[in-house]
C-alpha cells in the first residue's frame, strides 16, 4: 500500500515536470507554449519531496534515501512510457494546472 | 576546443562500449538476475514444499542440534539456520571439521531438515539462482583470481563509459523524457540514453561499488605498504577485510563437557532483536564451547546484531560493532551493490534498474551497428567488423536470455538421478549460448534476429507450461497457496517470453530499412524537432 502511494506521488511529480518542459507539453496538450508554466513545476517539485518524505517514513532515512533513488527511476520511466503511448492520459492533469498559467496579468 | 573535447569523449565512450559490451551485457544480466537468487533457488527445486511447515526457533534448533550430534559431534563449528524470512525459508545445518594440518582446508556438509519429520530431506541438486549470480563476477568455468581481473577490467570500461557518456549526452534535461520509436538510428540513441539517464544513480552506484568488490586486486600495493609483506601481515589485513568475527576465534581445550542449553540464550536473543538468523557454536562438546547468536536482519552496511555467550565463564557479551570507520563504508558500498537489507519494493526496483542497464548496454550495442548501417550505400557489402558486431549483438543480446531461459529448461529436463546433474544445467546454458552465437554467421542478420527472438519467446513463455508438466509447483498451485515467490518466477518468464513475442513479432513486420523508409523517417523527425 505504502508502496503505492510513493510510486504515484513519483509519477505524479515527474509528469508535472514533464509538463512544464515544451515537448512533454505539446505531446499532451497538443498545442505549443511559449508562456513559463510555473504550477506544474512547481507541483512536480512538491511531488517529487513528497515522495521523498513518504520513502523516509516507510524505510528511515538510510534506506529510504536509497528507495527513493530507485522510485525516480520508476516514476520517471512510467511517465517517459506515457508521454511515448499513451500521452493523453495526462491530459486531465493538465488541464488540472494550466488555469493557474492564465491567471490574468501574470506572464502575459 | 569545447566541441574537440566533446569528440574525443565521444570516441572514448563509444569504444569503451564497444570493446566490452558483451562481457558487460553478460555481468549485468547475471547480476541482475541474482537480485531474486533465492526465489529461483525456490523454483529450481520443487521438490520443497509447496508451503513451508511453521516451526518455532527453540524448537528447530533443538532439532538441528539433535541431529548435528548424530553426524558430525566432533566438529569445529556448528552453523543452525532456522526457518526466517527470505534467506532461509527452510531448516538448515552446516558443519565443518577440524582442519587435519594446518592450512588444510578441512571437510564440511550441510542437510536440509524436513519441518514434519526432522529427518535430512534431498531436493535435486541445482545451482540455482546462486549459481547465476556467482557469473557475474566468477564466469563460471574460470579460477576466482583471473576471473576477477578481467570482470575488474570491464567493470573500469564501464565506469568510463558512463562518465564520457555523461559529458557527451548534450540535452540531459531537455531530452530527460524523449524516445521517438520507430525512426531508426534516433529511435536507437533515444532509447539508449533514456535507459541511461533515469537509472543513472543505479548505474553509477553498482558500476563503482562493483570495482570496490576486488579493489583488494587493484590495490595490492597500497595493501602490502600499508600492512606489510609477510604472512602475517598479510594475514592480519585478511582478518580485518574479511573475517567478520575479528579475533574471536579459541581454540579448543580437549575437555569433554556437554553443550549448554541453548533455549534461554535464544529467548534472549529474541527478546533483543524478534526473528534470529542463525546459530553458530564453535567447539562444540568441548569446555571451551562458544555461541554465537545473529539477528535476522541485516542493515545497509552488511552489519547484523550479534549476541556472543562464552559459555565456560558464563559471561554474555552483547556484540558491538567494533568495526573501524573504513571497514564500516566499505562494507556498506558492498551492502549496497548486494541490496540483500531490501525490502520487497526495493529489490523490485533493483531488478529494474538492473534490467535497464542490462537494456542500455544493448541498445548501445545496436545503435553502434545502425549508425554504421544507415551510412552504407544501398548494394555496399559491411565492413568485416562491422558483420562481426551484428553476428555478436545477435547471439549475445538476445542468445545470452535465450541460454539462461534453457538453463530453467535443463533444470526440469536432466533426471534428478543423474550424477552431474548440477554442472550440466550450467553447461547447458553455455552451450546454448555458443550454437546462438554461431547461428548470425549462417544466416542473414535480419533473419538471425527474427528467428532469434522467436525461439526466446517461446523458450520463456512456455516455461510455466513445462513447469506444469513435469512438477505439481505450477502457477495451478502456487497461486491458490498464495506462494507469490514461486508464481512470480513464472509469471515473469511468461513476461519476458510476451516482451520477446512483441518485438519479433514487429521486427517481422516492418519492411527492411531501405533509402525511401530512411528519408520519411527523417522527415517525421524533422516534425518531432521544436520549433525554432
Amino acid at each position: 500500500m505504502m508502496a503505492l502511494v510513493i510510486l504515484m506521488l513519483a509519477c505524479a511529480g515527474f509528469a508535472g515536470l514533464a509538463l512544464a518542459m515544451d515537448r512533454p507539453h505539446r505531446q499532451v496538450l497538443q498545442h505549443a507554449s511559449s508562456a513559463p508554466r510555473w504550477a506544474p513545476r512547481l507541483g512536480g517539485i512538491a511531488g517529487l519531496a513528497l515522495s521523498f518524505a513518504a520513502c523516509v517514513a516507510d524505510a528511515g532515512w538510510a534506506t529510504g534515501a536509497i528507495l527513493w533513488l530507485g522510485v525516480l527511476t520508476a516514476g520517471a520511466v512510467i511517465v517517459a512510457c506515457l508521454l511515448t503511448w499513451r500521452a493523453h492520459w495526462l491530459r486531465p492533469l493538465a488541464r488540472l494546472l494550466e488555469p493557474a498559467r492564465r491567471q490574468p496579468g501574470r506572464h502575459s | 576546443m569545447k566541441v574537440a573535447f566533446r569528440q574525443s569523449m565521444a570516441w572514448l565512450h563509444t569504444w569503451c562500449g564497444v570493446l566490452v559490451g558483451w562481457a558487460l551485457f553478460f555481468i549485468f544480466l547475471t547480476g541482475t538476475a541474482g537480485y531474486f537468487d533465492t526465489e529461483i533457488d525456490r523454483w529450481m527445486q520443487p521438490e520443497r514444499p509447496l508451503v513451508a511447515e511453521a516451526m518455532s526457533t527453540a524448537d528447530a534448533v533443538a532439532s538441528a542440534v539433535r541431529r548435528l550430534q548424530q553426524t558430525s559431534p566432533e566438529a569445529a563449528r556448528w552453523l543452525i539456520l532456522p526457518p526466517s524470512g527470505r534467506e532461509n525459508p527452510q531448516l538448515r545445518i552446516v558443519w565443518n571439521a577440524y582442519p587435519k594440518k594446518r592450512g588444510e582446508r578441512a571437510a564440511s556438509g550441510g542437510e536440509y531438515l524436513d519441518a514434519v519429520t526432522r529427518e535430512p530431506v534431498t531436493y535435486r541438486r541445482t545451482g540455482g539462482g546462486q549459481l547465476l549470480y556467482r557469473m557475474h563476477y566468477r564466469l563460471h568455468y574460470m579460477s576466482r583470481g583471473p576471473a576477477a581481473w578481467i570482470v575488474g577490467v570491464c567493470t573500469m570500461f564501464m565506469l568510463v563509459a558512463i562518465v564520457t557518456g555523461v559529458i557527451v549526452h548534450r540535452k540531459i534535461f531537455r531530452d530527460f523524457f524523449t524516445f521517438r520509436p520507430g525512426i531508426g538510428q534516433r529511435s536507437w540513441l533515444d532509447a539508449h540514453n533514456m535507459l541511461a539517464v533515469l537509472a543513472l544513480p543505479f548505474h553509477a552506484m553498482i558500476t563503482y561499488t562493483g570495482l570496490v568488490f576486488i579493489m583488494y586486486l587493484y590495490m595490492a600495493p597500497l595493501i602490502a605498504a600499508t600492512y606489510g609483506m609477510s604472512e602475517q601481515e598479510r594475514k592480519s589485513y585478511v582478518d580485518v577485510m574479511f573475517s567478520s568475527t575479528p579475533g574471536a576465534a579459541t581454540v579448543r581445550a580437549g575437555v569433554a563437557t556437554p553443550l549448554p542449553a541453548l533455549a534461554p540464550l535464544l529467548s534472549e536473543a529474541e527478546r533483543q532483536w524478534g526473528p534470529i538468523r542463525s546459530v553458530t557454536i564453535r567447539h562444540p562438546g568441548d569446555r571451551n564451547v562458544q555461541v554465537f547468536i545473529e539477528a535476522g536482519e541485516q542493515t545497509l552496511s552488511r552489519s547484523v546484531g550479534e549476541l556472543r555467550f562464552d559459555i565456560k565463564n558464563g559471561v554474555r557479551l552483547l556484540f558491538d560493532d567494533d568495526r573501524s570507520m573504513a571497514k564500516t563504508t566499505v562494507d556498506a558500498l558492498l551492502g549496497l551493490h548486494e541490496g540483500l537489507f531490501a525490502g520487497p519494493l526495493l529489490r523490485w526496483l533493483y531488478f529494474v534498474s538492473g534490467l535497464m542497464g542490462t537494456a542500455m548496454i544493448g541498445a548501445g550495442l545496436v545503435l553502434w551497428t545502425v549508425k554504421r548501417r544507415e551510412r552504407l550505400a544501398r548494394d555496399d557489402k559491411p565492413s568485416f567488423g562491422l558483420g562481426l558486431v551484428e553476428q555478436l549483438n545477435i547471439g549475445t543480446i538476445v542468445g545470452l536470455p535465450v541460454a539462461i531461459a534453457a538453463y530453467f529448461w535443463a533444470n526440469r529436463l536432466i533426471p534428478s538421478h543423474f550424477a552431474e546433474r548440477a554442472a550440466w544445467e550450467a553447461n547447458t546454458l553455455f552451450i546454448v549460448w555458443a550454437l546462438l552465437l554461431l547461428h548470425p554467421i549462417v544466416r542473414p542478420v535480419r533473419r538471425a534476429w527474427i528467428e532469434q527472438l522467436g525461439l526466446a519467446a517461446a523458450a520463456y513463455a512456455l516455461l510455466p507450461a513445462l513447469n506444469a508438466i513435469t512438477t505439481d509447483r505450477h502457477l495451478g498451485a502456487s497461486v491458490p497457496a498464495g506462494q507469490w515467490d514461486l508464481a512470480g518466477f513464472d509469471l515473469v518468464m511468461l513476461a519476458f517470453g510476451t516482451i520477446f513475442a512483441v518485438v519479433a513479432w514487429r521486427l517481422m513486420r516492418r519492411a527492411p530499412v531501405t533509402a525511401a523508409g530512411r528519408a520519411r523517417s527523417y522527415t517525421a523527425l524533422r516534425h518531432l524537432r521544436p520549433a525554432k
